[in-house]
Parts: C-alpha cells; sequence; structure tokens
C-alpha cells in the first residue's frame, strides 16, 4: 500500500501530489495492477486533508486509465507506468551516465546541469505540445 | 433525562438536604427535651386548670425563652432554596458557558429548563412540609404560653413555620433565584439579589395578613385580662378607648385614675367606668388559621409562578449571547 | 441543498452591528473555512446557525429547514463545539456521553465509546483534568455522536499544540471522509484551515468579503508584481483587490475577470490562500496610488 507524503511547500495543488506520487510509484514498480490505493478516510486521517481532494487525485488517474474503483471494494490500479524504468532503456541509461561525465569534466557543477536540462527539456517537451 | 439534572446538580442538592436533616435532629431533640421540661415544671398541668401560671411560665422562659423566640429565624430557611438552589440553576451555566453545549443538545429549551426546575422544585416543596409539620409538633405544646408574644398558630412567626405557608415561601424563594439568575446570568449577584427580595417580599405580605379578613373585637376592663384569653387569637391590635370611642393612650388612663403601686381597687375601678374607659382588642380569631395560610400561601404560589414565568419566557426566547 | 443559506442576515446589539447585508448559500458535504479576525462576526454567524441567537433581520435556513431557534427538532441534525469546547469539568468522560446519550434520541453510543478508546481517552477520567487535545476531542465527540447533517465548529483547534491540532484535524476528516456530512469551522488563522477547506468564506467587520470553492477562488486570483507607474493599467482589465507600494515597485493581488494576461514587465504567481484572505482583509489599497487607480472600487471598505 503507498503512503502519500505532502510537501506544502512544493507550489503544487495537494491533489497533484497525490497523483504523481501514485504514478512515480507505478514507475518504480511499489505498485502494480491489482493493488489497493488506499482509501479516502485512510489517507485524509493520515495527512489531515479534505477528502474530496483525495477523490479528485483518484478521478484523475482514472481519467488516465491508471486505476478504477471496484464498487464497495476501493480503488486499485488498472496498469502500470512500465517504460519508465531504467531497466528498460539501458542505452539511453548508459548516454546520460556519458554525458554526464562529459559535462562534469568541461567544468559544469550540479546547478549548471540541472539549468541545461530544465532548459532543454522546456524546449523539447513544448514543441510536442499544440 | 432526571439523571441529567441530577448529575449536575447531586451535590448541591444533596448538601442541603443533609443540612437540613440535621436541623431536622436538633430541632426533633430540643422539641423533646422543651416539652419534658415543661411537665416536669408544672406549667402544663397548670395550663391544664386554667390557673394563674405566671411563675411557672417563668421557669419555662428563663430556660427555653431564647430558643423559642429564635424560632423566628428559621423564616430564613425557605430562602436558602432560592440562594443555594435556585441562584446557581441556569446562572452557573451562563456563566461558564456550558448553556452552549445545553443548548445544542437535541431537545429544546423549554423541556431542559423543565427538568432543571423539576427536582429542586419538587425537593423545596417536600423539605419545607417537613419542616413545617416538625414545627407545628414543636410548637403545639406551647400554644397557651406567651413570653411577650404568643406562640399560638395564629400568631405572628409561629403562623410562618406551620401549615402550608413554608411550601409558598420555598417555592417564591426558588423562583426568585432561579429567575434573578436567568435575568443577571451571574451566580453570585443572582444569590445577592434573591437575598434582598425575598425579606421585603415576606415582609410585606406579612404586613397585609391582619388584612385578609376583617378582624372581629372584643372589649373588656382596661388592663384587665381578656375574657378570650388562651383561646389562640392573633391579637391585631390593643388599645384603651374613651366612652365615646376615641382613642386614649396608656399613660393618659394612668395618671387619671392613678393608677400605681399604692392605689386602691376599688377607687380605680369606679374611676374606670366613670370615664368609660375600656380596653378594645382587634383579633382575628383562630378558627381563621387555615384561610390566611391559604390565603398567604396563594399569593406566594402566584409570586412563584409569575417569576417561573418570566424565567421561562427569558430562557426560550431571548439569545444566548 | 444548501447546508446554510442566509438571506441578508443582520445581527445588531443597540447600534452596534454584529453582523451585516450576509448573504450565502453554503453548498453541503463539503468543508468550510469561516475566516475572519476576531470580532469580525463568525461566532455570531455559526450562533445563528445552531439556534443559540436569533436575527434581528433577515433569515437564515440550515439544510433546508428552518433554523434550529424556530424549530428545537433541528438540533437532532446539527451538531456545535463551541469555542472554548466548554463541557462539565466534574463529569466523568463516561458522564459526558451519558449526557449525550440522554438529551439526544439519534445517539450513537458504541461508535463514541469506540472513537474515544481509540484515541486513548480513559472513561473513567474527569472532563476537566483531560489535556486540552482530549478536551477538544470529547468535545468532538459529544457533536458527533447524534450522527448529525451539519457539524459546526467554532475555533475548534486554537489554543491546541500543533501535534493536538494535528490529531483533532485528522479526526475531523475522518468523519468527512465518510460521507453525508457538512463541516463548517471558524478560525482567525488561515493555516489552519487550508489544508482542509474546500470552500471558503472571508468575514471581517461584520460583512461578508470573499465567499466561494476554495480551488475557484485560488484560480481566479494571482499576485502580480512589476513597476508602480504601470499599476493603473491592470486595474482596467481586471480588479485589483489589494495593492501595496514599495519604492517603484508594486504588488497587486488581482482577481482576474479574464483569463491571465501575459504582460511583459509583470511577473505572475498564483496566489496561497493566505495571501487571498490577508488581500482581502487588508481593505483599499493606500491612497498614495497613480490617479488611475481609482476603479478599485470593488474592494470593500
Amino acid at each position: 500500500m503507498i503512503e502519500f507524503q505532502l510537501d506544502p511547500r512544493s507550489g503544487l495543488p495537494t491533489y497533484l501530489q497525490l497523483v504523481h506520487q501514485v504514478r512515480q510509484a507505478l514507475r518504480l514498480g511499489l505498485l502494480a495492477p491489482g493493488d489497493q490505493l488506499p482509501t479516502a478516510r485512510e489517507v485524509v486521517e493520515k495527512l489531515a486533508i479534505n477528502p474530496n481532494t483525495v477523490l479528485k487525485a483518484y478521478r484523475e488517474l482514472e481519467r488516465d486509465g491508471l486505476v478504477a474503483p471496484r464498487q464497495g471494494l476501493g480503488t486499485f490500479v488498472e496498469r502500470s507506468l512500465a517504460g519508465a524504468g531504467s531497466a528498460a532503456h539501458p542505452k539511453l541509461q548508459r548516454e546520460l551516465s556519458s554525458w554526464l561525465a562529459a559535462a562534469r569534466e568541461a567544468g559544469l557543477d550540479l546547478e549548471d546541469v540541472e539549468a541545461l536540462f530544465r532548459a532543454a527539456v522546456r524546449d523539447s517537451f513544448a514543441e510536442g505540445v499544440a | 433525562m432526571i439523571w441529567v439534572a441530577w448529575r449536575q446538580h447531586r451535590i448541591q442538592l444533596s448538601s442541603g438536604i443533609a443540612v437540613l436533616a440535621v436541623l431536622a435532629i436538633v430541632l426533633a431533640w430540643t422539641g423533646h427535651q422543651m416539652t419534658s421540661y415543661l411537665h416536669t415544671s408544672g406549667l402544663s398541668a397548670c395550663l391544664a386548670a386554667h390557673a394563674g401560671c405566671d411563675s411557672f411560665s417563668h421557669l419555662v422562659e428563663n430556660r427555653y425563652g431564647w430558643l423559642l423566640r429564635n424560632v423566628v429565624y428559621l423564616n430564613f430557611l425557605p430562602m436558602l432554596a432560592g440562594v443555594f438552589w435556585g441562584a446557581p440553576l441556569v446562572a452557573r451555566e451562563m456563566e461558564t458557558g456550558t448553556c452552549r453545549l445545553a443548548w445544542t443538545q437535541s431537545i429544546s429549551r423549554r423541556r431542559w429548563l423543565a427538568i432543571k426546575l423539576g427536582p429542586f422544585g419538587a425537593a423545596a416543596a417536600v423539605m419545607a412540609a417537613g419542616f413545617s409539620v416538625l414545627l407545628g409538633w414543636w410548637l403545639h405544646p406551647f400554644a397557651q404560653v406567651s413570653f411577650g408574644n404568643g406562640f399560638a398558630r395564629m400568631d405572628l412567626n409561629a403562623f410562618d413555620v406551620q401549615g402550608i405557608a413554608p411550601i409558598g415561601y420555598s417555592l417564591f424563594a426558588f423562583a426568585a433565584g432561579t429567575t434573578a439568575g436567568v435575568l443577571t446570568r451571574r451566580v453570585l449577584p443572582a444569590m445577592a439579589i434573591t437575598f434582598a427580595v425575598f425579606l421585603p417580599a415576606r415582609l410585606w405580605v406579612q404586613s397585609l395578613r391582619s388584612h385578609f379578613a376583617t378582624p372581629l373585637t372584643v372589649s373588656y376592663r382596661a388592663f384587665g385580662t381578656s375574657p378570650r384569653a388562651g383561646l389562640g387569637d392573633w391579637v391585631v391590635h390593643s388599645q384603651i378607648v374613651d366612652r365615646l370611642g376615641r382613642s386614649v393612650s396608656d399613660l393618659t388612663v394612668i395618671t387619671t385614675c392613678g393608677i400605681g403601686p399604692g392605689s386602691q381597687k376599688a377607687n380605680v375601678f369606679t374611676c374606670l367606668s366613670a370615664h368609660g374607659f375600656h380596653q378594645i382588642d382587634r383579633y382575628q380569631p383562630a378558627s381563621r388559621f387555615l384561610a390566611f395560610q391559604g390565603i398567604e400561601t396563594g399569593i406566594f404560589l402566584g409570586l412563584a409562578a409569575v417569576l417561573l414565568g418570566i424565567a421561562v419566557y427569558w430562557v426560550t426566547r431571548r439569545s444566548a449571547s | 441543498m444548501s447546508a446554510i443559506e442566509t438571506d441578508r442576515l443582520e445581527r445588531r446589539y443597540g447600534r452596534r452591528w454584529a453582523l451585516r447585508d450576509c448573504s450565502l448559500a453554503v453548498p453541503a458535504g463539503r468543508v468550510v473555512g469561516l475566516v475572519g479576525p476576531n470580532g469580525a462576526g463568525k461566532t455570531t454567524l455559526l450562533h445563528m446557525a445552531v439556534g443559540l441567537l436569533a436575527p434581528t433581520a433577515g433569515s437564515i435556513r440550515v439544510l433546508g429547514g428552518l433554523p434550529p431557534r424556530e424549530r428545537p427538532g433541528q438540533l437532532r441534525r446539527v451538531g456545535f463545539v463551541a469555542q472554548d469546547k466548554p463541557l462539565y469539568r466534574g463529569f466523568r468522560v463516561a458522564d459526558m456521553l451519558r449526557f449525550g446519550a440522554k438529551l439526544n434520541p439519534g445517539w450513537d453510543q458504541d461508535q463514541a465509546v469506540q472513537r474515544l478508546s481509540r484515541l486513548g481517552i480513559p472513561l473513567s477520567q474527569r472532563a476537566g483534568q483531560l489535556s486540552g487535545g482530549q478536551q477538544a476531542q470529547l468535545a468532538l465527540a459529544l457533536a458527533l455522536g447524534k450522527r448529525p447533517e451539519l457539524l459546526v465548529l467554532d475555533e475548534p483547534v486554537a489554543n491546541l499544540d500543533p501535534l493536538a491540532r494535528r490529531e483533532f484535524l485528522q479526526l475531523l476528516m475522518g468523519e468527512a471522509a465518510q460521507g453525508g456530512l457538512s463541516v463548517v469551522l471558524s478560525s482567525h488563522l488561515v493555516a489552519d484551515l487550508e489544508r482542509i477547506c474546500d470552500y471558503l468564506i472571508l468575514l471581517a467587520a461584520g460583512q461578508v468579503q470573499l465567499v466561494g470553492d476554495a480551488d475557484d477562488l485560488l484560480a481566479e486570483h494571482r499576485m502580480f508584481a512589476g513597476p508602480r507607474d504601470q499599476a493603473g493599467l491592470l486595474g482596467r482589465t481586471h480588479t485589483v483587490v489589494h495593492a501595496s507600494y514599495t519604492g517603484r515597485q508594486a504588488t497587486l493581488l488581482v482577481r482576474l475577470r479574464s483569463p491571465a494576461p501575459d504582460l511583459a514587465s509583470w511577473t505572475v504567481r498564483p496566489v496561497s490562500l493566505e495571501e487571498l484572505v490577508l488581500g482581502y482583509m487588508s481593505g483599499p489599497p493606500p491612497a498614495q496610488a497613480a490617479p488611475s487607480l481609482s476603479c478599485v472600487s470593488e474592494v470593500p471598505a
């Protein structure tokens, strides 16, 4: 069972944080199809957040086809987000590691690398959006 | 539902009853002592023989006069029902804010108030009735005795502690205390107001008592003994009047007819009849005891009802904050 | 159905207004936060909803019916935790539950006992000897014991330490998650309410300043920072709720009337609930604004 955490300073709406944590768990294989997500009550009793927030998050996940409610039983994982794990893309993983080694050798520190990376991601993904 | 009232006020109720129980025991014990002394001193035998009992009277007066005269302080007992039971009843909840808890449960405020009033009202009435019976028993042997003031049922202060009047006084005091608490919302001011209201009310109605019915009159020789002595009347007013019915002061009669240590009885009597001086007593006979009790109790129960009506109105219609 | 509906509700004491011109329709099934400074009229509004106070003008309806003041039967559907959580200090916890059972026909004793034992509150302890957090939870258990449809709480977590506050809110949200319950709670601290409320009412000086779905309100407002001499431009197309100036920079809390503009010299960011509340409570922007800012007429006095 996944355990949710909240970062009040992240600037992200609470329900999105929950959605991201489920997606992340799916990617890492911590959640597999057939696993049950905690009930809204369990989540709010731990985090002291509004129950509608949890329901909103679960609805979004349901819209993406990742989870589905089963009447009277709870909300269950429908499919995984496999394909993003490092095991599935060893070539990309290796290329990334060598690029990082080259960048560090060129004198870039952690913040430089992150700034470069973020700019590249933004440009790349922005092109994909209509 | 009664459980709630009991649980909230059980200390008040039981401590009040305990104090009264102790008082009752004291009264029972002293009553027993006094009654036996009445016999051993010979006063009771003397009274039965309708002889002149002054010397026997003095014996009893010396020994127990103070106790009998102090029975008047028992008139404060009904007031305690108002000060200690009535005043905190609602005021305490308003003072501590627990009325916000009590009034948002599922019962109406009228019902809530009724639940509170019931046990205490009943206890006050029962206690008052009990003390009335006890004091009736306590005073009964002394009905024909007089130490300046009489102790017959009709006499002032003896009247107040017997019959059904104490029930009226207690319920009035309780209602006054409760209503004072509702209006002031504070316990101590409510207690003070109850004290300040009870005494004047009692004294005022007591002053009206002689007018409940037109007093009867009896006349007899000035400074003499009334032919109705020992019949348990309440002599409301006694004065000497002359032949024309004009009021005459005792001093005038004394000086006019030369009444003093060395005077001759025959001369005094002649003088008195010559001037037509005679004593007029206005009195309420003992036979009117029950009627007067009814009137006085009715007045106080009426006042209690009005006060409780105000309390109920204030609690149910007025707001909490 | 609205949990609480008011129509020009008013309450005054002599010449002083505690609440005026209050018209709301609070939806059911939400967790509603009533925010405002002390003396804003929050307690007055809540007391009118639970039947402790009667309006001097206007009307209020609760759960689709008359307020408990006029229909005591409604008391069964409304649970209330008053400010400072009044309890009978001399009663034991078990006595308090019995009190609730005797005075409420719909009482669920088993659930109440279970709730308290889960929290570790002993039934034989005197209410006056419980900690502040435990008293709050006992007061909550009492209000929930009659299984109400509407739960009203007046500053429930004021004076509680952070741990007690967290535990109380966890309990409260757990109850809300079960469904069928509308919750209205007041606080003068927005931080208390930010995580748990999905509907907001902002009260100040006896009047409603802001009301609406929390997410919608946050989506409608932005914080703009930019050059002071251009502040008037924004005011023409949107509502400036609050403005503050330092030197040549202006920071404006803006309510969007249309999609957020993309102005070159301005940075835009979303607002937090706290900034939103502070902005509305702070009143109109200071008078040294540029003349073209005269259109901030929607800012409440």
